[in-house]
Formats: structure tokens, C-alpha cells, sequence
């Protein structure tokens, strides 16, 4: 009805979109993702110059048949250094998603279970959740030191609470449930129902949300080897790449416009790949 | 009224003290001797047990956390370790470019997201509706810091229309302060005007779907009308649920923002603090932000009863 006055020829292929849009996200995003993906891991077998190799002779290049991205202030390959970062970001963003899904899954699953470790738990996650979370990150990481594995650390401190969150929330809606009860006639223990009955209940927020964390996961980590307290120079990252490069970008642009484009175009595709996953699950936009 | 706000602020206080535990432990639980680090390599033993006991880390960590709430408590943060002044002083000098940022960026949050939200609602399953949220989505997606490098590219070296960096305060500049603020609080606002966009589409899209909507246009009313005073009035609760929200993630924003512009404000003071390891002043912006924050939710609690007289406190 409120559609009246727009051409026939929009609405068609407004509908025609409709129809594939949620499926198509999905597919947009996982796209992008494996493309960026296939290109990090295939470049350092086809593509010969390494991250680390420095050639003073070269510097500040613009992008051209050997330098595919250009080179930086010490005539190191931008594009290799972005398929390396975008490695390290990666790994980081999986090892970060996985711990945050356990572990604030876990706790989620337990505190909404519980009333009693509920009342416990919800209080450290209310303080937890009262601090921005790249605060958070940037302090724990900051004041425990640099590297990979602090950084996984604080990362993971960020953002399981909100994980937590999420999952205890499905819990207390799914306890009520009459399956819950029924299974717990049949005999379930505390365990199995946690475990066999309302986990599976909980799978859809939980992907969902571990998506969303994949994707913060990545901004954070980026925004911290930006400020220089995540990885230090010279090991590449998205971040530091184009804090170092700031200095020369009024002369030579490129050395932060394909670090940070690349950012931008992880995320876009993990933020992608999650809205199509929530279209899919959430019942409310099926109709 | 006035009881629901007291009840309120009272059930901030184990937040708060959740939180500055957290915060203490956070800065004293570390692998490593902070000592040493702030030191430096050089130092000898009896420099480092000097500094240890002038810090009073050679206590154990129970009694000096209860000696540092306790002053907490008393509104007394401590003293900074490099600026020599006290932690609550050093984060009052430089609250005016924070708040002002905060404010610019919340602001462009506002005027870009309610609108883009506004139009995707009233064009709800067309091009426009699908342009708008990519558009939202791309802002969501740009790292904060990279808009702000692109700025600086674009608008502070090459068409040279605000100040590539740095602040002058509104004593000395008067309303020309917010040449400093254009560029970095677009760079935080951006996101914000996002979710809120997001949030916004949503909550029109309930509003839109109401019988009280399809009466109003039966009525014969201008769609302007329809859409500003009847659905988006009452579609601000959510909305303004979002922007309290996403005021953690623009004070979060401003720690970046305000070292990328050299903004002498807290977030700029906390990284600084950070990287020469000065704990109390760590500890006090931790405190800091976190009041801000849960005030701001705590006021934004209270507007919903002004923005529908419906809503009651008791």
C-alpha cells in the first residue's frame, strides 16, 4: 500500500532482490571473506617479495608491476606486508572468537542456569560491561605488554561479556520452555539439560554474536597496532601499517590507503556475513 | 520521581565498585614488575626498592587496594606518577576538548543516522531502504582512525579547510574551537550514526506498521505529518536507548581519536599514561570513563519518561 507511486520497474527488482537478499548476503559475504582469505594465504607462495624485505633504494613507490600496492618508507612491499597483516588479524580474530564463544558462552549457559552463580556472575559482567570495550583492550593489553598473545588476551576480556550476555539471555527464556520439563521427566540430568537441550536452543545468538565479535575483534586489534600497544614493527599489522605510514601519506597515500581499505573490507564482509546470519535465524523476518 | 533517581544512583555504586576493582586489578595483576618497567633497565636494586616503597607496592596487594578504594570512595584518585599532580586534577584540565568532542561527535551521530534511518523506514523494501543500510554498513565497517586519516589527507593538508590536528581551548578561541572538532568528531560520529540509523529504520519500521499511522494518513494528513509528530515520536524510545549506548563506544573512540588529532583531552591523557605506565592515572580515567558512562545511561533512563508520558517511575 505505501509502495504506490513508485515505478513499476523498482518495485520488480526491489522484490526480486527481496527474494535472494537474505541468502545473497550470506553469499556477498563470505565472498569477500574468502577472497581476502585465498589472496593472504596464496601470496607468499606466488608473490616473491617477503614482508620484512627492506630496499632503501625503492622507497615511497607508487603501486606499479612489481610492487602490486607500492612500498613503504623503507621500500618494503606494501602488498605483502597487508596479505601478512591480514593474517596475523585473522588469526587473532578466530583464536579471540573461539575463546570469547567458550568461555563467555560457557559462563552464559551457566549463570542463566543457576540462579545462584547468576547473581554472582551478572555482577562482574555488569562492571565488566560498564568499561568501553577497546578501553578495556587497550589497557590490558598496554599494561600487560605487547605480542600476540596479550593482545588474544585482552581481546577476549573485552568482549566475552557480552557474549555472556546474549547467552544467558536465551537461557532464561529457554528454561520455561515445556521440552526443558519434559526432559527433565524423562530423567535429564542438570548437565544434559544444560548441554542437550537448551545449548541447541542458544546455537543461533551465539553464531551470530560470534560473528559480530569476529568482526570487532578485527577493529580492535587494528585500532590497537595502531596506537602501538598490539603488534610492534617491524612484524606487520593492518593497524601499525598505517600508523607508520601516516607520516609520508600526504606524499605517498597509498601507504595507508590499502592497509586500512583492507581493514575496511574484512569487517565489511564479516559484518555482511552476520546480518544475513541474524536475517536467517531470527524468526521475526522469516514472515 | 526524584525516589526512582536516588534508587538509581544507589544501584550504581556496586557497578562502580565492580568496576574499580576491576580496574585495580587490571593495572596490579601483570606479568612483570611495573616497577622495573618504569624505571628502566638501567636502574640499580636499591633504586628499584626505592621507587617500590615510595609507591607502596612493597605492601601486600590487599592492603593497598583497600587504602586505594578507600580513597576512591573520598573522590581522591591518587597522584599521577610523571605529570606530580593529583589524577583527579589532571583529568579535570583536560575534560573541556573530551566533553566538547563527545558532544560534536554524538552530534554528527544524530544528524546523519536519524535521517538515513528515517528515509530506509519510509522507503522499507526499495533501493533507497537497501542504499541507505549499506551506506550504515560501510560506516560501521571504517575503522575510526582511518576515517581520521583520510580526513586529514583530504580536507587538513589538501584543501586545507580545518586544522590537520591539535586544539585550542574555548578561553582562547572562543566558537572558532570547533574548527578543531569537525574532522575528528565526524571520525567518531560516523559509527555511531550507523547503529543509529540502524535503530532508528527499526523502530520506524514497528511505528509504521501501527493502526494509529494508517488513521493519521486516513485523516488526510501531509506525510510529514504522519511521519514526524505521530511515527518517529513515537519511535524515540529505542533510539535514544541506542544513542546512550553508543556513547561507550565513542568514549572509547575519543582514547584514539584524540591521539590521532593530538587533542590534549582524557582519552589522550589515558594512552599517554598507558605507554609510561603511570597506574594511578590509568586507574583514575578507567573510573572516570565508567562514571560517565553509567550517568549518561542513567539520564537516558530517565528522558524515556519525558519522551512518553506513559512510562512512570516508581
Amino acid at each position: 500500500m505505501e509502495k504506490a507511486g513508485y515505478p513499476a520497474k523498482i518495485l520488480a527488482v526491489t522484490a526480486a532482490f527481496r527474494n535472494i537478499r537474505r541468502h545473497l548476503f550470506i553469499i556477498i559475504g563470505l565472498a569477500i571473506l574468502l577472497l581476502i582469505v585465498v589472496c593472504a594465504i596464496i601470496a607468499p607462495f606466488v608473490y616473491e617479495l617477503g614482508p620484512l624485505e627492506i630496499a632503501i633504494q625503492n622507497r615511497l613507490q607508487g603501486p606499479s608491476s612489481t610492487n602490486v600496492m607500492g612500498t613503504d618508507e623503507f621500500g618494503r612491499d606494501i602488498f605483502s606486508r597487508t596479505c601478512y597483516g591480514v593474517r596475523v588479524s585473522l588469526e587473532i580474530g578466530i583464536i579471540v572468537t573461539l575463546l570469547t564463544t567458550i568461555f563467555g558462552g560457557l559462563l552464559g549457559l551457566v549463570s542463566g542456569y543457576y540462579r545462584l552463580v547468576d547473581a554472582i556472575v551478572s555482577r562482574i559482567i555488569d562492571g565488566l560491561m560498564a568499561f568501553p570495550e577497546i578501553i578495556l583492550a587497550i589497557t590490558i593489553a598496554a599494561v600487560w605488554g605487547s605480542g600476540e598473545f596479550n593482545i588474544i588476551i585482552a581481546l577476549t576480556f573485552a568482549y566475552f561479556p557480552k557474549m555472556t550476555r546474549v547467552v544467558r539471555a536465551s537461557v532464561l527464556s529457554l528454561k520455561p520452555l515445556e521440552y526443558i520439563e519434559s526432559g527433565r521427566a524423562i530423567g535429564a540430568g542438570n548437565f544434559q539439560i544444560i548441554f542437550r537441550y537448551i545449548l541447541v536452543g542458544c546455537i543461533s545468538p551465539i553464531i551470530v554474536q560470534a560473528t559480530f565479535c569476529f568482526a570487532s575483534a578485527i577493529l580492535a586489534e587494528a585500532a590497537l597496532s595502531f596506537l602501538g600497544v598490539g603488534i610492534m614493527e617491524p612484524q606487520p599489522s593492518l593497524g601499525g601499517m598505517v600508523s607508520s605510514g601516516r607520516k609520508f601519506m600526504s606524499i605517498a597515500p597509498w601507504i595507508v590507503i590499502f592497509p586500512g581499505g583492507v581493514i575496511m573490507m574484512v569487517v565489511l564482509g564479516l559484518s555482511i556475513l552476520g546480518d544475513g546470519l541474524r536475517d536467517l535465524f531470527d524468526p521475526k523476518l522469516k514472515s | 520521581m526524584l525516589n526512582y533517581i536516588s534508587k538509581r544512583l544507589l544501584a550504581l555504586i556496586p557497578v562502580i565498585i565492580i568496576s574499580a576493582i576491576i580496574a585495580f586489578f587490571i593495572t596490579n595483576i601483570m606479568p612483570g614488575d611495573p616497577v622495573r618497567l618504569m624505571v628502566g633497565d638501567f636502574a640499580t636494586e636499591k633504586q628499584v626498592a626505592e621507587m617500590r616503597t615510595k609507591l607502596g607496592l612493597d605492601r601486600p596487594i590487599y592492603e593497598r587496594f583497600g587504602g586505594w578504594l578507600g580513597n576512591v570512595a573520598k573522590g581522591d584518585l591518587g597522584e599521577s606518577l610523571f605529570l606530580h599532580e593529583p589524577v583527579t586534577k589532571a583529568i579535570f584540565d583536560r575534560l573541556e576538548p573530551t566533553l566538547l568532542l563527545a558532544v560534536v561527535g554524538m552530534f554528527f551521530g544524530i544528524v546523519i543516522g536519524i535521517p538515513l534511518g528515517i528515509i530506509a523506514a519510509m522507503k522499507h523494501r526499495t533501493i533507497f531502504d537497501q542504499l541507505a543500510i549499506s551506506t550504515s554498513l560501510i560506516g560501521m565497517t571504517i575503522p575510526s582512525f582511518f576515517i581520521a586519516i583520510i580526513l586529514i589527507l583530504v580536507f587538513g593538508v589538501n584543501l586545507q579547510w580545518f586544522p590537520v590536528a591539535g586544539y585550542e581551548p574555548y578561553s582562547k578561541a572562543g566558537f572558532g574551537v570547533i574548527r578543531f572538532l569537525v574532522m575528528p568528531g565526524f571520525a567518531i560520529g560516523l559509527m555511531q550514526s550507523a547503529l543509529i540509523a540502524r535503530m532508528t529504520r527499526s523502530a520506524m519500521l514497528d511505528v509504521l506498521g501501527q493502526d494509529y499511522i494508517r488513521t493519521a494518513r486516513a485523516k488526510g494528513l501531509s506525510e510529514f505529518k504522519v511521519i514526524l509528530p505521530h511515527a518517529f515520536k513515537n519511535s524515540l524510545n529505542p533510539i535514544v536507548t541506542v544513542i546512550g549506548f553508543s556513547l561507550a563506544t565513542l568514549l572509547g573512540g575519543t582514547w584514539i581519536i584524540e591521539t590521532v588529532f593530538n587533542i590534549p583531552g582524557v582519552g589522550a591523557l589515558a594512552i599517554k599514561a598507558i605507554l609510561n605506565r603511570d597506574y594511578p592515572l590509568i586507574q583514575g580515567s578507567l573510573i572516570f570513563t565508567v562514571v560517565i558512562y553509567l550517568l549518561v545511561n542513567l539520564l537516558v533512563d530517565i528522558s524515556y519518561s519525558f519522551i512518553n508520558p506513559y512510562i512512570k517511575y516508581k
